[in-house]
């Protein structure tokens, strides 16, 4: 879709603030398109990326009505902008340009071929508070604790489709995201050996003394470097460990979702006054529309098989170190 | 009548359970009823247009926005004492006065609770002795959820808190330097460090001085002069170069912080493990425990009393004694989802 020309034409005002209701953003598009006999057939929202989408039939016959409009006038205030048009008689995209006219968007009817109906689609972006008015989203905040498998509920239903004000046939409101939010804080404080916290507790008390102008620092000192030896790991490795460990790309192995949902987006969270991420938020997402108005279901976090892996990460993280192995090799083999 | 219901199947006290019920559009009634105990409350409809509360427990719903569905969220109005409360409630449709259908369902609700179960009534404070194993408390962890614990002491002179340790370090680094600060160029941190994160952490700190949160145990002479120096502006990129010097420290002194929080699985100890700063002769301790669960409920505390048998030399110097807790747990699985189609 990205290839259409139609594309260049798009405007970053989509996100606009026009003030008007999304109803009434479609019913003022609408009459714009009233001499061409609009349908408006379906009304799409993507919950994740807030855009919307709708899609107009029109019938722009080669004859009486391209003489006497000549044009399409859309305003870009509105905030939708001109996604595609597809000629429904050859079922062909169409090349159509639209051109800026001051606060309008103006394509010439010539440009249209010579078939009757066509599908417009439009795109518009919707706000926050909209979504939150339109679907309603719920997940345990503590999970059920079943061998080793952490299971969090998860719901999300429509709450209010009369803010758009007409009953669509066709609504379909898609990646309706259900954040779970995982504590992997425990699993980090119990899988760093006992060597490397102690390790971390020397370095402190050497750090405090140099602070205070301690004079007789050269026991702390030997003790340092002989702990630093046995860890091999400096606190910066220990906070890119942490950090690696709970990104979306290693924790998606551990979480699984039930029919209706999908994984969405996974991300670390940590509070304003600590250094590392405490919880690890994953996404859960399921489409709503009138048939499918509810979406309920499970998270599932395989968490003895995260703490393992966690375990097994900080062997690994150790013991090249020993050898004095580059940090690149390092990831490469962490990789594997 | 062909429907589909749901029920979250647990939640904390005052944490929402979402309930939804699904049918065919054709569905012939008048309206919907549901009835459910004085002590839990609807916080949100779905797809409702039109609600009657005909009187505590009882909802009318009168009208739906779309048909074939509709839901709620009930959660309980207070804080129970029980680890576990069933509570039943009745979604029924109307037809003609008379009931078409009814549905008996059940909302399940938890809490976690915290008991002492051993704490020694007398310690004793000698010169020269060990103080990490001179308290040891043994709590039992009940119920469903995670703890946010912290704690308070009472020496003689009312509770105080215990401030968040790495802060109160940090500002006590700062009362001893402030004065002489140069404005110096920031040095090259020996470890490396996120610029981003440096940035936001340095401005948190800056933003609690400048506000004068400053931890309550810190009586120096000087914290009028240094509030006075915090206050002008002009002392506020000074600040910054200092805190962002202390980063390294920051960084290990968290890291150790962050190990020390979670003691166990399900609790952690905000302040990090406590520690109680005996400054002088005192009697008696007093030592309590806040608890909180993960939607901020604050539960009843939980208190020890300790006597103190100093025998020191220098009966006032500062001594530090370490808490330690032992946890015990039993812990409630909520049970599974009902199958109610």
């Amino acid at each position: 879709m990205s290839a259409n020309p139609l594309d260049n034409l798009t405007t970053a005002l989509a996100g606009v603030k026009t003030g008007l209701t999304i109803a009434e953003q479609i019913e003022t598009l609408t009459k714009y398109f009233k001499p061409y006999k609009p349908d408006v057939r379906s009304f799409r929202i993507n919950y994740l990326t807030r855009t919307s989408e709708l899609k107009y039939f029109v019938e722009i016959s080669p004859g009486i009505i391209r003489k006497t409009q000549g044009k399409i006038t859309l305003p870009v205030m509105l905030g939708f902008k001109i996604y595609d048009v597809v000629d429904l008689d050859t079922g062909s995209l169409v090349r159509v340009d639209f051109n800026r006219n001051d606060m309008t968007w103006v394509c010439n009817l010539d440009d249209f071929p010579q078939s009757e109906r066509f599908m417009i689609t439009l795109q518009g972006s919707v706000g926050e508070d909209f979504l939150h008015r339109l679907v309603a989203v719920k997940a345990a905040v503590n999970p059920q604790k079943k061998a080793g498998v952490d299971i969090y509920w998860i719901h999300s239903a429509l709450r209010d489709v009369s803010i758009l004000e007409k009953a669509w046939t066709e609504l379909n409101i898609d990646s309706v995201n259900v954040d779970v939010r995982i504590g992997v804080e425990r699993y980090f404080g119990s899988a760093i050996p006992d060597e490397i916290k102690k390790g971390l507790k020397i370095q402190q008390r050497l750090l405090t003394a140099i602070r205070r102008g301690e004079r007789n620092i050269e026991g702390l000192k030997r003790k340092y470097r002989k702990s630093e030896l046995a860890s091999g790991v400096s606190p910066t490795d220990v906070y890119e460990l942490v950090r690696r460990l709970v990104s979306g790309e290693y924790f998606v192995d551990f979480v699984n979702v039930d029919h209706p949902f999908v994984i969405g987006g996974i991300e670390s969270e940590r509070k304003a006054t600590s250094v590392i991420p405490e919880k690890v938020r994953v996404g859960a997402m399921a489409d709503l529309n009138f048939r499918h108005p509810a979406a309920k279901g499970e998270l599932k976090f395989d968490r003895g098989q995260y703490i393992s892996s966690v375990s097994s990460e900080i062997e690994r993280f150790k013991k090249p170190k020993k050898k004095k192995k580059s940090k690149k090799s390092m990831k490469k083999e962490s990789k594997k | 009548m062909d429907l589909s219901c749901y029920v979250a199947p647990w939640a904390l006290p005052r944490e929402g359970i979402p309930i939804h019920l699904i049918w065919k559009h054709q569905t012939d009634y008048d309206h919907i009823l549901v009835n459910h105990p004085k002590d839990i409350e609807i916080t949100e409809y779905y797809n409702v247009k039109n609600h009657h509360i005909v009187k505590d427990g009882l909802v009318k719903i009168e009208s739906l926005r779309s048909p074939g569905f509709f839901g709620f969220v009930l959660a309980t109005k207070n804080i129970f004492d029980n680890l576990h409360i069933e509570k039943e409630f009745t979604i029924s449709f109307i037809k003609d006065e008379k009931i078409c259908l009814s549905k008996n369902l059940k909302a399940h609700y938890y809490r976690p609770k915290i008991e002492i179960i051993d704490c020694p009534e007398i310690i004793t404070l000698s010169d020269g002795m060990d103080s990490s194993g001179l308290v040891k408390v043994t709590m039992k962890l009940w119920g469903f959820g995670k703890v946010s614990m912290s704690t308070e002491f009472n020496h003689g002179g009312g509770f105080e808190a215990n401030p968040e340790s790495l802060y109160r370090e940090l500002v006590g680094r700062l009362l001893s330097v402030f004065r002489d600060m140069p404005h110096e160029e920031q040095k090259e941190h020996s470890i490396m460090i996120n610029k981003d994160w440096l940035e936001r952490e340095v401005q948190n700190y800056a933003d609690k001085l400048n506000n004068g949160e400053l931890p309550l145990d810190i009586n120096e002479h000087d914290l009028d002069d240094f509030k006075d120096w915090i206050g002008q502006p002009e002392n506020m990129d000074t600040l910054k170069i200092f805190l962002s010097r202390q980063m390294e420290n920051i960084l290990i002194d968290s890291l150790l912080f962050y190990f020390d929080r979670f003691p166990t699985d399900e609790v952690e100890l905000r302040q990090g493990s406590p520690e109680v700063h005996i400054k002088h002769a005192t009697e008696n301790l007093q030592i309590r425990f806040h608890y909180r669960d993960s939607i901020q409920n604050e539960y009843e505390p939980i208190e020890v009393s300790l006597k103190i048998n100093d025998e020191r030399s220098n009966k006032r110097a500062d001594t530090k004694i370490p808490i330690g807790i032992r946890w015990i747990k039993e812990r409630i699985v909520p049970e599974e989802e009902e199958v109610c189609e």
